[in-house]
This record gives structure tokens, sequence and C-alpha cells, in this order.
């Protein structure tokens, strides 16, 4: 299981992001101030950090210089948006910068690219009867290959990674084409429908009235 | 705009340069042309006199040689110009031309043979008349004379004409050597007058640097001052400008510093709640959760929304202190306090806190809703810093002209290196704890924005785990000419 430590010292986004990252199947430790967070880096390795980068006791950059000795990716986050904060964040050495206040669903985002950038997660996801190769971009059904498109794939992986979480149209539209969701767009149903049919997923896409639709594995 | 600048140095010199060369070799060359013409002078009237004397000679020996002759002789005009020749050569006039002439213009003897010029006789009038005229003739220059020579058998003419060439010959040496003189004086005063312009404008093109210097962005640079003269004196305005100027822009930076701070401060304590509240929302409609965690969700939202809420009220009040119209009136500081007190009661009751109050009678000018405001504020820092039990003494005793009003707690303290930033909006020792308390790090903002309008100054002094003390100085309030004059100040 994948290891990460949270270092926030506002308990409720701490509480936030620990419940979200539990739930998304990771093992989740938080950490209230910069000193409980270098204390447990030492004891524990980690697979992921995420900092704030105003703590308590020991800052945020001074906490990823001991997390990238160990070798550990650091995603940052904060309340500063300045460019500049996020250039020396990122020129320290932070694999990614969330500012404030983000969504849940981009946060997991980000872990889960991070973490395939190190390897630290697994290349290829089992769910249901499907395998599908997340670097390699292949998805296969029962062993037989399918194939799809690219906002299909990605789709499906949105789908794969959150399940049993209702997606928002926008969210959706936002997430996989990167564009602002106009309201009467159609775009994201059609491509739902294509991916649905091509893999069989009627029964495990749901559709909730007026809102979007859910992933269930069951 | 730069090249405008250069142009107008340059100006300034060229005049200073141009102006005193050419007013050195003006009055170099007047004084000159007035010397040469008046040497020259001198010569020519030094001839002019030694030509006289053969003149009166002449008319003399002539006038007392005819007297001697018979009344009927005939030929006087032959014997005239005997008496001429003999005279050319007892006078030593030789080297002269020596022409008379008969009353008619017609000239009975001629030493030597020369170009004639022709006279106006009739401008000689009266015995011993002479006329003076400088003749060139054939390249030689002469000093002519025609002397009348009146007598009863006739009158005659004699010119005389010397030559005077060798001084004009003298003068043009003289001329040369003065173009020479010219020349090299010329140089001196231009080497001099571009030495003086130089050291001149100088001072300026150094004042002319450090306002460039100033204006590209080298605030610290200064021109340095010398000598006691007039441009040295604008160079101290100069300096004295830039020091105002230096001063405002560093407070001026320190203002948009500290803007800048509040707003970035600002940005963090509204994104945090925002963040709790977005996100716990957002699980509350994308997931399936379970009672306790439904009711989480609903308890963070509630709390982060709460927290917005009161930063919004601090923030209203911080802004509105500028708009509310403020009401200073003489109030006694006891009064004001008991006021206050039941308001505060229950905080202090909660923690079961000793609140001790010993207060002087004293008047002082304030607003009540600020002063309510204010010591609010502080009494409820105390309470925050005190554990259950803990005593919290409020003095107030009139020292000279000033109410000083003590809220002293033996809570937990404030850490030296903390207090200088203590007033600052946003600025908490610790920030968790703070949050718990419902604390948005503007308490002491307020405070510092209600004491300056008081007129009053106020120190925080702590020991860290021991106690703090928070001294409050208030102008005492000492009756109708101290109101005006406050009043004035206030509205």
């Amino acid at each position: 299981m994948i290891k990460i430590l949270v270092a926030e010292d506002d308990e409720a986004i701490s509480n936030l992001i620990c419940m979200n990252l539990a739930k998304a199947g990771y093992a989740v430790k938080a950490a209230l101030d910069g000193q409980e967070a270098a204390d447990m880096l030492e004891k524990e390795a980690f697979d992921l950090c995420l900092f704030d980068i105003m703590l308590p006791h020991i800052g945020g950059y001074e906490l990823l210089e001991y997390a990238k000795s160990l070798q550990i990716p650091v995603i940052f986050l904060t309340a500063k948006g300045e460019t500049m904060d996020k250039v020396k964040g990122l020129r320290l050495g932070a694999d990614d910068y969330m500012v404030k206040p983000f969504q849940i669903i981009e946060l997991l985002a980000r872990v889960e690219s991070v973490l395939r950038r190190y390897h630290r997660t697994v290349q290829k996801l089992r769910v249901l009867d499907m395998e599908i190769d997340v670097l390699a971009r292949t998805v296969t059904k029962n062993g037989e290959p399918v194939v799809l498109t690219y906002k299909e794939f990605d789709l499906l992986l949105l789908f794969v990674q959150n399940p049993n979480r209702a997606l928002y149209r926008e969210t959706i539209y936002e997430r996989v084409w990167d564009d602002i969701y106009m309201e009467e767009s159609r775009t994201v149903d059609l491509h739902v429908q294509r991916l649905k049919k091509k893999l069989g997923l009627e029964r495990h896409i749901e559709t909730i009235y007026k809102v979007g639709y859910r992933f269930v594995e069951k | 705009m730069a090249g405008k600048r250069k142009r107008g140095k340059i100006k300034l010199f060229w005049k200073q340069f141009v102006g005193m060369l050419g007013l050195i070799l003006l009055v170099f060359s007047i004084f000159s042309s007035f010397l040469l013409y008046s040497v020259f002078r001198m010569y020519v009237e030094e001839e002019k006199s030694r030509m006289s004397e053969k003149i009166s000679m002449f008319q003399y020996s002539v006038r007392s040689a005819l007297n001697g002759l018979p009344e009927e002789y005939e030929a006087i005009d032959y014997a005239v110009a005997q008496i001429g020749e003999s005279l050319v050569n007892s006078l030593g006039s030789q080297n002269d031309i020596v022409r008379i002439y008969q009353k008619k213009g017609e000239m009975i003897y001629e030493n030597r043979t020369s170009k004639q010029i022709s006279h106006a006789y009739d401008e000689l009038r009266g015995e011993n008349a002479c006329m003076w005229q400088t003749v060139k003739s054939q390249g030689n220059y002469y000093l002519q004379s025609l002397s009348l020579m009146e007598n009863k058998k006739g009158n005659y003419y004699v010119e005389i004409d010397h030559d005077i060439t060798y001084i004009y010959q003298k003068r043009e040496e003289l001329y040369s050597q003065y173009r020479l003189i010219l020349l090299i004086a010329t140089l001196l005063a231009g080497v001099l007058s571009f030495l003086f312009s130089a050291n001149f404008t100088r001072p300026i093109r150094q004042l002319s640097r450090g306002a460039r210097r100033f204006a590209a962005g080298d605030y610290k640079s200064r021109v340095a001052v010398r000598g006691n003269d007039e441009v040295t004196v604008l160079m101290e305005d100069f300096n004295h400008m830039a020091d105002r100027l230096e001063k405002n822009m560093h407070r001026l930076r320190e203002n948009v510093r500290q803007q800048e701070e509040f707003t970035a401060s600002f940005a963090h304590e509204l994104k945090t709640p925002l963040t709790s509240i977005v996100g716990y929302a957002d699980m509350l409609r994308t997931m399936q959760l379970s009672a306790e965690e439904v009711f989480l969700c609903g308890d963070y939202i509630f709390r982060q929304g709460t927290r917005l809420e009161h930063l919004s009220y601090k923030m209203l009040e911080l802004a509105g202190m500028g708009e509310k119209k403020i009401r200073m009136h003489p109030l006694s500081v006891k009064a004001l306090v008991e006021k206050t007190m039941p308001a505060m009661q229950m905080g202090l009751k909660e923690k079961q806190l000793c609140c001790e109050v010993q207060l002087e009678e004293g008047t002082i000018y304030a607003d009540e809703d600020l002063f309510f405001s204010l010591f609010c504020n502080l009494l409820d820092n105390s309470r925050k810093a005190c554990e259950e039990f803990g005593n919290i003494y409020v003095k107030g005793i009139i020292r000279d002209d000033l109410y000083i009003l003590v809220i002293e707690d033996d809570g937990r303290g404030i850490p030296k290196e903390e207090l200088e930033r203590i007033k600052e909006a946003f600025y908490m020792v610790d920030k968790s704890r703070a949050r718990k308390e419902g604390g948005a790090g503007l308490g002491m903002a307020l405070c510092d924005k209600i004491v300056s309008i008081h007129n009053a100054c106020w120190k925080i002094e702590s020991q860290l785990g021991e106690w703090t003390a928070v001294t409050i100085e208030f102008p005492l309030y000492q009756g109708q000419r101290e109101k005006t004059g406050e009043g004035q100040d206030e509205t």
C-alpha cells in the first residue's frame, strides 16, 4: 500500500485530505506541524509527501529538503498563489504545487500523476474484467484488447480512479477536456455512452439524474 | 531627453567660455589700440611742432626780407623764391618738399619736383594761419603744412611736406607685434577661460550627475558639497531634497509592503477556510458517506464558515473605522471600564479568572464605542492567554498629564521576537491555537488604530510563560481649551 505523509497545520484541511486519500486507497499519516512531520519522516518510509509551506516550527521548504534527501516526491499545498512562490517551490525540487482552495479530485489526480512518475504506483490497473495499462494507454477486456480514443481512455481512467464518487458533468469536462464546461454541452454524455458500449459498462457507470455519472465496481 | 539635458550643459559651458574669452580680448584690443594710436599721435605731433618752428622761421624771414625791399621793387616773386631757397638750405629742410605759391595759386618756387596737390587757399585767413594735412604720395606719407605769409606786397603761401613715412612704418611694425601679442593673449585667455568655465560648471555637472544617478534609482547617492557659493547652497538643497525624498520613498515602500502583506495574509485567511468548506461540501455531494462522516463534514463546514464570518466582521470593523463618525467626548475612565466589565464577565467566569480593577478617577477625551472595543479586545486577549484560575489586573493611574491604563495578566506571555510584529494585521503568535479560539489575527491591529485615533500611545511588555502587560497612555482631558484643540484634530 502506498503511504502518504500530509503536513498541514489547519486541522480541517488536514482531515479533508486524509479522508479523501484514505478513501482513494492510500495509507495516510497526518502531521499538524513541521517538527511532527520531520519526526515521522525519520521513523517511517513514505512514498509521497504533501506539505503546506507555512508550517509552525519547521517550514515547508525545509521539510522539502529533508524529503528530497530521502528521495520522496513532494507536492506543495499552499494559499500563496504568487508565481514567484511556485517557482521557488518547484526550483527547490517540489514535484507539483497545489494552490488553495483546490478541489479534491484535482488533488487525487496530481497525487496519482506524481506517483506514476516515480513508479510508486502500479502500471496496470485491474478493475472488474478489465486490465488498464496506464503508461501504454491500452485496455484489455477478458484478455481481448479494446481500442479507445484518447478522450475515452482519459474518461475511463477518471472513472476507475474515482470509484463510488459522483462525477459532475462539469468536473468530468474540466478534467478530461481541460476546458471550461458549457451548460448545454452533450460532449460528456456522448463519450460516456460510447465508453459504456465499448467496454460493456452499462451496469457499472450509473447515471445520476441532472448531475452526471458514478462508477461502481460491484 | 538625455540629449537635451546634455546640450543644455554644454551651452552653459560655451557661453561662459566664449563670453569670458570675448571680454578679455575686447578689453585687451581696446586698450592696445588706444595705446598704439596715442604713440602714433605723439610722433606726429612731435613732427608737427618741429615743422611749426620751421614755418615760423620761414614766415619771419620772408616778412623781414620783404620789408627790407624798396616799395617799387617789381621782382617780388623772384625775391621770395630766392629767400625760400636760402631758407630751405639754412633750415635743413633739404629732405622736405617746399613750395611757395603766389596768392593766385601760382607756384613760384619748388625745391624738388613732385606731384602737386591743389589747396583750398581761401580757408587760410589771418596772420600766421597754418593748415595741416597728412598726404600719401607715391608710397610715402607726408605731413603737409600750408601757411599764409601776409604782406603788404601781397599774400604768399608756403607749403612744406615733411616725410613721415617712418612713423607709419613704425606703426606697421607695432601692428604686427600687436597681432602676435594678440594671438598669444587669445591663447592664454582661451586656456584661462576654459579652465575657469570648467571649474565654474563642475559643481553644476556634479549636481546634474547626482540628479541623474538619483533618477536612475540610486537613492543613496548624494552630491559632495564643496566651497560656499550659491551652487553650494543649491547642492545642499539638492541633498536635503534627496534625503526627504528617500525618507518618503522608504515610508511609501513600507506602506506598500504592509499593504501587500495585509492582502497576502487576508487572502491566506480567506482561502484556508474556503478550501475546507469547498472540499467537505464536494465530499458531501459526490460520495456516499456514512452518517458519522456526513456529520463530520457538516461540522467542519459550519465551523470554517463561522470562522469566515468572524473574519468578515473584524474586517468590516477595521475598514469601517476610517468611515465611522468618531464622536470624542470627555469621559471618565473609571465609568467607561465599569460599563464595559459586565459584558466581559461571562468569558471571565468560564475560565474562573480573577479580575482585579483599580482605577484612579480621571477624564480622557474618547469615543465611547471605540474605547469599549479597545478595552474588550485587550481584556479578551488576556482572558485567552490565561490558564484557569489566572489573574488579570486592570490599573489606572495619573502621571503628569497622562492617564495610564495598564492591563496585565499572568498568562502564557508572548515570545520576545514576536512582540514587534504583534500589532500587524493577521499576525498570530500561535496560529492553530488562535484559530481554535476564534481569532482572526486582527484584534491588535484594530487596537493599534483605536489607540492612534485617541492620540494615545501604547506598549506591550511580556515575559514568556509569566506575564503580559499592555500599557496605554492617554492624554488627560484638561478642560475647554484642550477640548477645542483636540476636537479640531479629530474632525
